[in-house]
C-alpha cells in the first residue's frame, strides 16, 4: 500500500462544498490528511465541515460565502491564512447551471448571463487571483478547475448541449485559466489542471431530470463523486500541469498518459 | 456553388477601424446593406463611405456590453433594414493581463474584455437570433475568436502541415499567459457557437467562428503599441507587421464563408493561422460537436 495520507501538512479550499462534487473532493482531501477550508452559498456547509472534520480527524472549516461575490472571496482566502497559515492546494469546483434556450426572452437572457458567468467565470477568476499569493509564498502548490467534457474532442453527440449556452460558454473558458495559468506558473511549481467530467451522480446532474431521478440506463452508467475524487488524488500526487483531464462514464478509471507538450489543451 | 449576398441586412459590430471596418466594406461591396456600431465617434462617418457601394448604411454609436446599447442596435437596424439575414460579431477588446494581478486590476479586466468580447457577442446573437427566428429566412452568425483557443489542425491530427507552415514538426502552442482573461473571453465563444449551431441548425441558421492569429488591424497594432500608420513603423516594426495577415484576406474568407448559404458549414472554428493561405480551406471533420447530433 502506499501513503494513506499524503496531504499531511497540506492546506485546501474547496468552494462549492456544500454537497455533491465539492463535498465528495473536500472529503477526500481531509481524508489524504489536509487540512481543508470549504465555502458554500448553502448555510449547510458548516454541517459539512463538522461532519468531514468527525469522520477523518483533520481540521475543517466551513464557511458560508458567495464566490460570485468579492467580498467573500476575499473574505475566504484571509480566513485561510488566518487559520491555517498558507495555503497549497485550491480546488474550483462551485460552479451553477441552468437551462438558456436561444429563444429565451431578453430580460431572462440577461438575468441567466449574470446566475452563470458571475459563479462559474467570475467566481473562479476572483478565486483564483485571490490565492495566487499564498500559493506562491509557499513555493509550490495546486489548483484544479472543475470542469466538463463538452471541452474534450467528441466524446459522445451529447456535449455541448443546444440549450445551455452560457453553461458550456463558462466552462469552455476554464480552458484559458488551465492552459496559460500552468505555463506562467511553471517556475513557481504551481500546477494547473482541470476535471472534466461525464455524467456524475451529483444533485446538478439530478437536477436535468424531473423529480431529481436518473433514468435508468444513465443510473447503470454514471460515475460516482467519489470515483472524481480519486481521480484528482491521483493527478495530485502525479504532478503533472496544464492537462484537461478527462472522466467520463466508459473510459478505464485512473489517469490518462500525459499529454505531449502543446497538445495538452486540445482547441 | 456559391449564393448571392446581394440585397441582405447585415450588422457589424466594433466596425470603426481594422478587421471591423474591412467586414463592412467587404459586405457593401457585395450588395449587403449594412449596420454598423462601434464605441468610437468615427463610426458615423463610415455609412456614407459604405453608401458609395450603393447599398444602405447605418451606425450607432454604441457600447456591445450594455444591453441596452444592443438592443438600440438591433431594433434600429430592423426598423431601417425591415429584417437581418447576417451578425458579424466582431467588437472586441484586447490588453495584458496577468494571473499575479490584484483583484482590481482583474475586475477591471473582466468589465473589458469579458463583458465585450463575450457578453457582447453573446447579447448581440440573442437579440438577432430572435429576429431570425422570427423571420425564418435562414440567417448567418460569425463571431470573431482567435487562434490562441485553436492549435494546428484542432486536433493536430487534422492539420494538414503545409511546407510553409512555420508548426509542422511541433503543434502551435495554444493560449498567451499575459492575455488570459482575454484568452478565456474567447475560448468560451465556442459554447455559443456549438450550442447555437445545434439549436439553429432546423431553422438554416449557420453559426460559425473566425479564429485568427496576428492580422494588421487597429487592435493588434495597438496591443503592441505599434502606430497605427504604416509610415510611421521602425524597420522592425515593418518586419513583424509584414508577417500578419491582412484584414482584407481575413474579410475574404469571411465573404466566402457567407457565400456557401444555408447548406455550408455550420459550429466550426476558422483557422487562420500566420503560416497558412488566408484562405476558406475545406470544413473540418467535426470534433466537439457531431454531424449526427447537429442533424439532431
Amino acid at each position: 500500500m502506499g501513503n494513506e495520507t499524503p496531504l499531511v501538512g497540506k492546506v485546501a479550499i474547496v468552494s462549492g462544498a456544500a454537497q455533491g462534487l465539492g463535498h465528495a473532493l473536500a472529503q477526500a482531501l481531509s481524508a489524504a490528511g489536509a487540512r481543508v477550508m470549504i465555502f458554500d452559498v448553502q448555510p449547510r456547509v458548516e454541517e459539512v465541515a463538522a461532519d468531514i472534520q468527525t469522520a477523518t480527524g483533520n481540521r475543517v472549516v466551513g464557511m458560508v460565502a458567495d464566490v460570485s461575490q468579492r467580498a467573500d472571496v476575499e473574505a475566504v482566502v484571509a480566513s485561510t491564512q488566518e487559520t491555517f497559515g498558507g495555503l497549497d492546494i485550491l480546488v474550483n469546483n462551485a460552479g451553477t447551471w441552468r437551462r438558456t434556450p436561444v429563444d429565451s426572452s431578453w430580460d431572462q437572457a440577461l438575468e441567466d448571463w449574470d446566475f452563470i458567468m458571475d459563479t462559474n467565470l467570475k467566481g473562479v477568476l476572483m478565486l483564483s487571483r485571490a490565492c495566487i499569493p499564498l500559493l506562491k509564498a509557499r513555493g509550490a502548490g495546486d489548483i484544479i478547475n472543475v470542469s466538463t467534457y463538452y471541452v474534450l474532442p467528441a466524446r459522445s453527440e451529447g456535449t455541448n448541449q443546444p440549450d445551455t449556452d452560457l453553461y458550456n460558454a463558462s466552462k469552455w473558458a476554464l480552458n484559458a485559466f488551465t492552459d496559460d495559468w500552468a505555463k506562467y506558473f511553471l517556475a513557481d511549481n504551481i500546477r494547473v489542471n482541470a476535471l472534466c467530467m461525464g455524467a456524475t451522480d451529483t444533485p446538478m446532474l439530478r437536477g436535468f431530470f424531473p423529480q431529481g431521478q436518473l433514468p435508468p440506463e444513465l443510473a447503470e452508467v454514471v460515475m460516482s463523486s467519489e470515483q472524481i475524487a480519486q481521480q484528482m488524488l491521483d493527478l495530485l500526487a502525479d504532478g503533472r500541469t496544464g492537462e484537461n483531464i478527462g472522466a467520463w462514464v466508459d473510459q478505464p478509471p485512473g489517469l490518462p498518459e500525459r499529454a505531449a507538450p502543446n497538445r495538452k489543451i486540445s482547441g | 456553388m456559391t449564393v448571392s449576398l446581394q440585397g441582405k441586412n447585415a450588422i457589424v459590430t466594433g466596425a470603426a477601424v481594422g478587421i471591423g471596418t474591412a467586414y463592412a466594406k467587404a459586405l457593401a461591396a457585395h450588395g449587403v446593406n449594412v449596420a454598423v456600431c462601434d464605441i468610437r465617434d468615427e463610426i458615423l462617418t463610415l455609412p456614407a463611405e459604405l453608401e458609395a457601394y450603393g447599398v444602405n448604411a447605418v451606425a450607432w454609436i454604441a457600447d456591445v456590453s450594455q444591453p441596452a446599447a444592443v438592443r438600440e442596435v438591433v431594433d434600429g437596424t430592423i426598423e431601417a433594414f425591415g429584417g437581418i439575414d447576417i451578425l458579424i460579431n466582431n467588437a472586441g477588446q484586447c490588453w495584458a493581463s496577468s494571473p499575479d494581478d490584484d483583484l482590481d486590476k482583474t475586475l477591471a479586466d473582466y468589465d473589458g474584455m469579458v463583458n465585450t468580447n463575450l457578453k457582447g457577442e453573446f447579447l448581440m446573437g440573442r437579440a438577432v437570433i430572435t429576429q431570425l427566428l422570427k423571420q425564418q429566412r435562414g440567417g448567418e452568425i460569425v463571431n470573431i475568436a482567435t487562434d490562441h483557443m485553436v492549435t494546428c489542425g484542432s486536433p493536430f491530427e487534422l492539420c494538414p502541415k503545409l511546407e510553409s507552415c512555420p508548426w509542422k514538426a511541433e503543434p502551435r502552442p495554444t493560449g498567451t499567459a499575459n492575455l488570459d482573461v482575454y484568452d478565456a473571453s474567447k475560448w468560451a465563444l465556442n459554447g455559443l457557437l456549438f450550442a447555437w449551431a445545434k439549436a439553429l441548425r432546423p431553422h438554416r441558421i449557420r453559426v460559425n467562428a473566425m479564429c485568427m492569429g496576428a492580422t494588421d488591424s487597429w487592435m493588434i497594432r495597438d496591443f503592441f503599441g505599434y502606430p497605427q500608420e504604416r509610415a510611421l513603423e521602425t524597420p522592425e516594426q515593418a518586419a513583424e507587421v509584414a508577417t500578419w495577415m491582412s484584414k482584407e484576406d481575413s474579410a475574404q474568407v469571411v465573404i466566402d464563408l457567407l457565400q456557401e448559404g444555408p447548406n455550408g458549414r455550420t459550429a466550426q472554428n476558422i483557422n487562420l493561422c500566420v503560416g497558412r493561405p488566408v484562405k476558406l480551406e475545406d470544413p473540418l471533420p467535426e470534433v466537439y460537436i457531431t454531424k449526427a447530433s447537429l442533424d439532431g
